[in-house]
């Protein structure tokens, strides 16, 4: 393959990978708790309006980079509410709060952002030396801000998942909550703090989509992003060091959407093919990798011995 | 696995006796739509409208006149088999997000048909177009449930991920072979191939009827056969299904498959009833708010006939919003996520918590 | 009810010693009273626990005793009453309250996390969650010193899900031990073990209660508390009926005390062996478990037609994988199935009731009932499931009411209203549906597991009789139960199941007890 074709697919796969990377963390955190959140795709939708919303009302990047965490909170208030203290069925609650966030995101981006003009992204950085290695340089060496921050989350995620009491305590909370109780954690709390930091890290990946690719909102414009997510997150068995590997994956083929149509001998071959890919791509996987479990007590909302 | 203080039933999917509502406390069901009324107010003042105003449009949107009440009648169509879609394999507990996918099955289905054997005569080439639309809409579920029971896969990864697919099919019809020159749709469909209309003067055609058939088959399906009794016993308890003789791979391929067919009529309705054609966003989520109506239905086949119109109702009614008010259709997505958000976190809904 | 097996002294390796000295609380628990919407759990109850003393609360199932401890334990909140602790009065909220008074609970099943070492397992909850410093080789280290205070020597690296469920119960105590608890509830530690270990256990005890820990067993076992009690408190349906210190309670008190009446058992006549040849005939069949184990390892038996064996054996040795290859729920690894002549080795469930077999497991919410559907519909669940009760495609339900009724009139299930959801019935009248449904296809053979678990003495009873009824009728029955009394008193023949192997068959008649025991902890040897 011609190398500039090379670069070019491998510096969009690393933009590209992005915001299901952020949202695959954030997943993986509230999994490995025990939450499965099917409404990881509205998560990133919120966190993708408020960065435009930041960047529309202060012209910053970084704050509204930020905008992630306010963001992720709120949608965290009201799913942590209903999947923790309610105990709804997951899965549907889920479902619901992807329409509502659909229908709130697109309610006011109609009205507060069309027509908007600010339109802005991180410049990519190259990175020193590492820039100048040939076809790796200009593409993964040369990335924005949040890319690389994306990266380097790996490990701290990692860390915090098996080398921190916090991270062991969770994990135990994701497959037998009871026993957890019965040594004196609190499930419910630690459920909440687990899943308010993984919203924020979704959210984080709805930011990076707006303020790395596109520079600004469109409605629906994660489209079935988040669900890639939840994908990554168990065919990696929610290993972050993993995930970036899976993410990549999906980052291949969405860039070589792009690409494939440029190319003589496949040009015959109709742009939708190439759109459904990634899909096509996760469906596969997901019935190949038979041996994923969930975390045993994983989309069981947990009801305290002190409650029954 | 010994002695047991068994004090506390399990948690069950639990659906009312032929007497009970489906919701638990009709003075909660009502309360919950009041509460998602007054949050979507809210909604609404920030936008800058007024919430009365707006509500007021909605209402005469969706009822003010027969036109809008056909209208609104033609949007319960598709949601009260999106929402079939979703109860019959929910009741099994299986979890089809694919509706929307399989209802664009169908309705791709049916537009090829129709575009394709022009030679037959116009009734018979609707039959065929809606009865492959059905089939299409079956064997899109049928992917879904096969990956679920021979793969092991996780059924609501691969039904959404199905819709997309379903999506970029789509798009491929539309904008490839069958195109029409103009607008982005497909070429119209031939003109004797067409659902006639049954109430005069507004768009209300044969569809609705179809539907409320295909409710009551669902009905008798569900509650009067021993497949019926299948799906519900491997809902409730797939060892105990398991352990009585029941095969639970075949349940659930046929739950998929039904459920499938039902957004496959949904999608062939579509394009051979109002739309003759097939556009983009042919289904405006109906896929996802057939869910919705499911959920609020209790799962049970009749009362997603009264579920579909109360959503219709919000549905066509927000579509009339951004012509009086100054506020995004949009605004009827979140009025009805609420709305079952609220019946769910209030108990009102009881699902069971489990995942498969 | 089971005669003691006599002690072997190298058995006694792996027994808990006394640690440090510690002084235990003196607890009084006063008025104690819990309500399960109509179910009244406890009512009014007084307990009280000496320092540094073994005391067992004794009770049948449902009386109240594991809800009582949980209420000690913070897991569960009172209605009503006081909890003192060297007498001030607390409230627990949680389980971390009572830990902080050094009060700990080992549950009946296990509250470890497979997945995870011993260490992890017992440093669970022992610092706040906000560390960010976790080591493995610092928390090893830190449990491996605990451990050897106490004399539990368990590889602290080792993941749960490796060892075998005495060593689990030992991991559990060492949870509690490293929390320092000095005081421990224990809820029926010995349901999962066989003679050697339970006497290991109590040894363990005793070293325990010498070092002053306070220990207090919740047990439905006579002749557990005769063995190891100081003091014993009896809960009959929620009341304190008895308390009593050792030296002035014997066995029969006990007994009278927990049931009301003395117990009357069933008994059957064991029948001479026919000639005939077996009805379920397996042979070498071999079955891999849950976790890829070789659950049941070549095992070769019969059962003729009019004869009840008796599968005896330590829960975990085999015998759910057993009854699931015989019930068609997990296929065989090798070896052969065959029922009335015909191999049935890979047979599914529909199968097999076609050919007349009969299968009660013995977790009837889980595989025989389903709670959510009628009575009626239960009751007709396998034959719908076979094609009965269909006429062009459509459900039979009248028909399928009126088998219901009457099935309910012959086997007195209450209340006699087809269309309840059976779940709503009591555990009793469950499995007399459950009964109802399998035995009224008039099996040729018959699969049943811990056909009286959590029954009272009258529906025990009934069972019972039922099953010797259909034995009469020629069965061939195969009977799983852990209750060794049952299988002693139902049985014309038993087999011993020890890892997965047949440790031990023969006549009812030839056996004795202590055969049977050593049998099921594995000192075969005996012929």
């Amino acid at each position: 393959m011609d190398s500039a074709i090379l670069t070019a697919v491998l510096g969009s796969a690393a933009t590209v990978m992005i915001p299901v990377l952020w949202a695959s963390y954030g997943e993986a955190i509230g999994e490995e708790a025990g939450i499965l959140n099917i409404g990881v795709e509205g998560v990133m939708l919120v966190g993708a309006f408020g960065a435009a919303f930041g960047l529309q009302h202060t012209g910053s990047l970084s704050i509204a980079a930020l905008m992630a965490i306010p963001s992720g909170l709120i949608c965290a208030l009201v799913l942590g509410y209903l999947y923790i203290n309610r105990g709804t069925n997951q899965i549907v609650t889920g479902i619901l709060f992807n329409l509502l966030a659909l229908g709130a995101t697109t309610a006011l981006y109609e009205q507060y952002l069309t027509g908007a003009g600010l339109i802005n992204t991180f410049t990519p950085i190259p990175l020193p030396v590492l820039s100048n290695i040939p076809i790796l340089g200009p593409s993964i060496f040369t990335q924005a801000i949040p890319t690389y921050a994306a990266f380097l989350a790996a490990p701290v995620v990692y860390y915090l998942l098996r080398h921190t009491w916090f991270g062991l305590y969770l994990r135990i909370l994701g497959e037998r909550p009871d026993a957890g109780e019965s040594s004196g954690l609190n499930v419910q709390g630690l459920r909440w703090a687990a899943f308010a930091i993984g919203c924020v890290l979704v959210a984080f990946g709805g930011a990076s989509l707006v303020l790395v690719q596109t520079g600004g909102f469109v409605a629906d414009i994660t489209s079935g992003q988040g669900f890639i997510a939840l994908a990554v997150v168990i065919l990696c068995r929610w290993n972050p060091l993993w995930i970036v590997a899976g993410a990549a994956l999906f980052g291949l083929a969405d860039a070589l959407q792009f690409q494939m149509q440029t190319v003589s001998q496949l040009s015959s071959v109709p742009r939708d093919v190439w759109l459904a890919v990634p899909y096509v791509v996760t469906i596969v996987a997901v019935a190949v990798a038979r041996r994923s479990q969930y975390p045993a007590a994983c989309g069981v909302p947990y009801v305290s011995g002190a409650e029954a | 696995m010994s002695v047991t203080d068994e004090v506390q039933p399990r948690a069950a999917l639990r659906q009312p006796s032929r007497w009970e509502l489906p919701f638990g406390s009709i003075a909660t069901s009502i309360a919950s739509l009041l509460a998602a009324l007054v949050l979507t107010g809210i909604v609404i003042l920030v936008l800058g409208a007024n919430p009365i105003q707006a509500y007021g449009a909605i209402l005469s949107g969706a009822l003010g006149n027969p036109y809008n009440t056909g209208l609104t009648l033609m949007v319960a169509t598709p949601l009260i088999l999106t929402g079939l879609a979703a109860a019959i394999p929910f009741s099994a507990r299986v979890w089809n997000i694919g509706g929307e996918g399989q209802l664009y099955a169908g309705a791709i289905a049916s537009v090829l048909v129709a575009l394709t054997f022009t030679g037959l005569g116009a009734v018979p080439l609707t039959i065929l177009s809606i009865a492959c639309g059905i089939l299409a809409g079956g064997f899109w579920g049928a992917i879904g449930g096969a990956l679920r029971v021979f793969a092991g896969a996780n059924e609501v990864i691969v039904t959404l991920m199905l819709n997309f697919v379903a999506l970029t099919v789509a798009d491929y019809v539309i904008t490839g072979p069958w195109a029409q020159n103009i607008s982005p749709q497909t070429r119209n469909i031939p003109k004797g191939v067409t659902l006639p209309t049954i109430w005069p003067h507004t768009a209300v055609d044969l569809g609705l009827i179809l539907a409320v058939i295909a409710a009551g088959i669902v009905f008798v399906l569900m509650r009067r056969t021993p497949l019926g009794l299948a799906i519900r016993a491997c809902g409730f308890n797939p060892d105990a299904a398991r352990l009585a003789g029941f095969s639970l791979g075949s349940i659930i391929m046929t739950a998929f498959a039904i459920g499938g067919a039902c957004a496959g009529l949904a999608g062939a309705i579509l394009v051979i009833g109002v739309n003759r054609a097939l556009v983009p966003d042919i289904s405006a989520n109906y896929g996802y708010i057939g869910i919705a109506v499911a959920l609020i239905a209790g799962l049970r086949p009749l009362w997603i006939l009264p579920g579909a119109l109360l959503f219709a109702i919000i549905t066509v009614g927000g579509n009339n919003l951004t012509a009086s008010s100054n506020i995004s259709t949009s605004v009827s997505l979140i009025i009805e996520a609420i709305f079952v958000i609220f019946l769910l976190a209030f108990r009102v809904i009881r699902l069971q918590e489990a995942t498969s | 009810m089971g005669a003691d097996v006599p002690l072997e002294p190298a058995v006694l390796d792996d027994v808990i010693q006394p640690g440090p000295r510690v002084s235990a609380p003196e607890i009084a628990m006063r008025a104690i009273v819990k309500r399960y919407g109509t179910v009244v759990a406890d009512d009014g109850v007084d307990f009280d626990l000496h320092p540094g003393e073994i005391h067992a609360l004794l009770g049948e199932n449902g009386a109240g005793k594991t809800t009582l401890m949980k209420i000690l334990f913070g897991m569960v909140r009172p209605d009503s009453g006081q909890i003192l602790v060297d007498g001030d009065e607390v409230q627990f909220k949680s389980p971390r309250d009572a830990l902080a008074r050094r009060i700990g609970m080992v549950h009946q099943h296990f509250m470890l996390v497979p997945q995870f070492t011993v260490a992890e397992n017992v440093v669970l909850g022992s610092k706040p969650s906000w560390d960010m410093n976790l080591r493995r080789g610092d928390i090893e280290n830190d449990v491996r010193a605990v451990g050897e205070k106490f004399g539990i020597r368990i590889d602290p690296g080792q993941r749960v899900a490796t060892l075998p469920i005495d060593v689990q119960q030992r991991v559990e105590i060492l949870k509690l031990l490293y929390r320092g608890a000095t005081t421990l509830i224990l809820d029926e530690p010995t349901a999962a073990l066989g003679p050697a270990e339970i006497e290991q256990l109590f040894v363990s005890l005793r070293d325990l209660s010498a070092s002053g820990h306070s220990v207090v067993i919740i047990t439905h076992k006579l002749s557990e508390v005769m063995a190891i009690a100081d003091r014993v408190t009896v809960l009959r349906q929620g009341k304190v009926v008895k308390v009593a210190a050792r030296g002035s309670f014997n066995a029969e008190d006990l007994a009278v005390a927990m049931v009301g009446h003395a117990i009357r058992e069933v008994t059957s006549t064991p029948r001479g062996s026919d000639d005939e040849g077996a009805t379920l005939d397996v042979r070498e069949l071999v079955v891999t478990g849950d976790k890829g184990h070789v659950a049941v390892d070549r095992v070769s038996f019969g059962v003729r037609a009019g004869e009840i064996v008796g599968v005896a054996g330590v829960e975990g040795n085999g015998q759910v994988e057993l009854a699931q290859a015989l019930s068609g729920l997990r296929r065989p690894a090798a070896g052969s199935l065959v029922i009335g002549g015909r191999d049935m080795t890979s047979a599914d469930p529909r199968t097999l009731h076609r050919n007349g077999v009969s299968i009660i497991t013995e977790d009837r919410l889980r595989w025989d009932l389903i709670p959510d559907l009628t009575v009626a519909e239960n009751l007709a669940l396998s034959s719908v499931a076979s094609g009965g009760y269909a006429r062009a495609g459509l459900l039979r339900r009248r028909a399928m009411r009126g088998a219901a009724e009457r099935l309910m009139d012959e086997y007195g299930i209450q209340p006699p209203i087809p269309l309840l959801p059976a779940g709503s019935l009591s555990g009793g009248n469950q499995q007399k549906l459950v009964l109802a449904r399998e035995l009224s296809r008039n099996p040729r053979v018959l699969v049943v597991a811990q056909p009286t678990r959590g029954l009272d003495v009258a529906a025990s009873e009934f069972v019972h009789r039922r099953l010797l009824q259909l034995r009469e009728e020629n069965c061939a029955i195969l009977l799983f139960s852990l209750d060794l009394a049952e299988l002693l008193a139902l049985s014309d023949r038993i087999i011993v199941l020890y890892r997965g192997r047949i440790a031990h068959q023969g006549d009812v008649r030839d056996l004795t007890t202590t055969d049977v025991a050593r049998a099921m902890a594995g000192m075969s040897g005996a012929a």
